[in-house]
């Protein structure tokens, strides 16, 4: 009895997991969707605008950005040139530990095989969808994505002409 | 047969519905507008970094609150607590999650060790995490006092709309 019960538990976590609800996206949820960033410059109170040409902050500044976005920014400061620089997304650190949780739930999720006896097969293909369906809502929900987190920039001064 | 898939069904489709949603759902950041007049008003966290200039519109973590100082020149600095209260949808997934673990019944096995590990983590983490929490709804509205001969510091704490 004890063994029904848990497999059925085990199922219904799985079918959970398949659908997308069970612990998907790990690093979204753990991580959140945006990213705190901060903009030093050299020299400071130098205004950051986006690329529509928002003035966003003066640095220093925090900025809280979409972690699937790659934003252009701007800096000016009267007597220095212009600089743009763009915060690069890279992998979030997080991401291991997602792929590792969901080949774990995939492997629990079958107790064995419909033939009791090739185990792996079931254990790749169960870990193969978990992992599909709860890692890659993360790159679409921006969780698999992270910024520097400290960004310092050296304006240079401009050339009397 | 029929009894057992229609559990499975059931267990399944309650697991899926309402465990560990809350934050996925409704994220660790809540975005919360602010406005002031005048505008251009700097706007500064805790650390002393300037996160925006108003009207903006911010994501806040949602959990803690957050004391913001709002300065321009000429006008006296005003100190803003971004307050958070109950998520009433996060709760209401929370709470179920929480009787979804009282009804489990796994095996003593370490697989059922796991399961019940892995569910309670997710509940707890929407706690941690912020799901069950939220920024007020409505923008905060700011009314900057200018400044006179002497400088003072004014203190408010926004629970709704903010003026």
């Amino acid at each position: 009895m004890l063994a029904i019960s848990y497999r059925v538990i085990a199922v219904g976590v799985v079918a959970s997991h398949l659908m997308g609800c069970g612990a998907p996206a790990l690093t979204t949820v753990v991580s959140g969707r945006y990213d705190e960033v901060i903009v030093s410059t050299t020299p400071s109170n130098v205004s950051i605008y986006d690329e529509g040409g928002t003035r966003l902050a003066l640095s220093p500044a925090k900025l809280t950005i979409a972690r699937k976005d790659q934003p252009t920014l701007q800096l000016r400061k009267d007597g220095f040139q212009d600089t743009t620089i763009v915060l690069k997304r890279r992998v979030n650190r997080l991401v291991p530990l997602s792929i590792i949780q969901a080949l774990v739930i995939g492997g629990m999720s079958f107790q064995g095989s419909p033939d009791g006896q090739n185990f792996l097969p079931w254990f790749l293909f169960a870990s193969a969808i978990n992992l599909t369906w709860s890692h890659l809502p993360d790159y679409f929900l921006g969780g698999a994505w992270d910024h520097k987190k400290e960004i310092d920039v050296r304006m240079t001064k401009e050339t009397a002409e | 047969m029929g009894t057992l898939l229609s559990r499975l069904v059931f267990i399944g489709l309650s697991i899926c519905t309402f465990t560990g949603c809350a934050t996925l759902i409704f994220d660790r950041y809540d975005k919360v507008d602010i406005v002031t007049q005048p505008t251009g008003v700097e706007i500064y966290d805790s650390e002393g970094f300037n996160i925006g200039i108003t009207p903006v519109q911010i994501p806040f973590k949602r959990l803690p609150r957050q004391h913001l100082t709002l300065r321009k020149d000429g006008y006296v600095d005003t100190t803003v607590v971004m307050s958070t209260s109950i998520n009433p949808w996060g709760t209401a997934l929370f709470l179920v999650e929480a009787k979804e673990i009282t009804n489990m019944s796994p095996s003593p096995t370490i697989y059922g060790t796991f399961l019940v590990a892995e569910a309670l983590f997710i509940i707890v983490s929407d706690f941690v995490l912020g799901g069950v929490f939220k920024k007020n709804d409505t923008p905060y509205i700011v009314r900057m006092k200018k400044r006179s001969t002497s400088s003072t510091l004014t203190s408010i704490d926004t629970n709704h709309s903010g003026h």
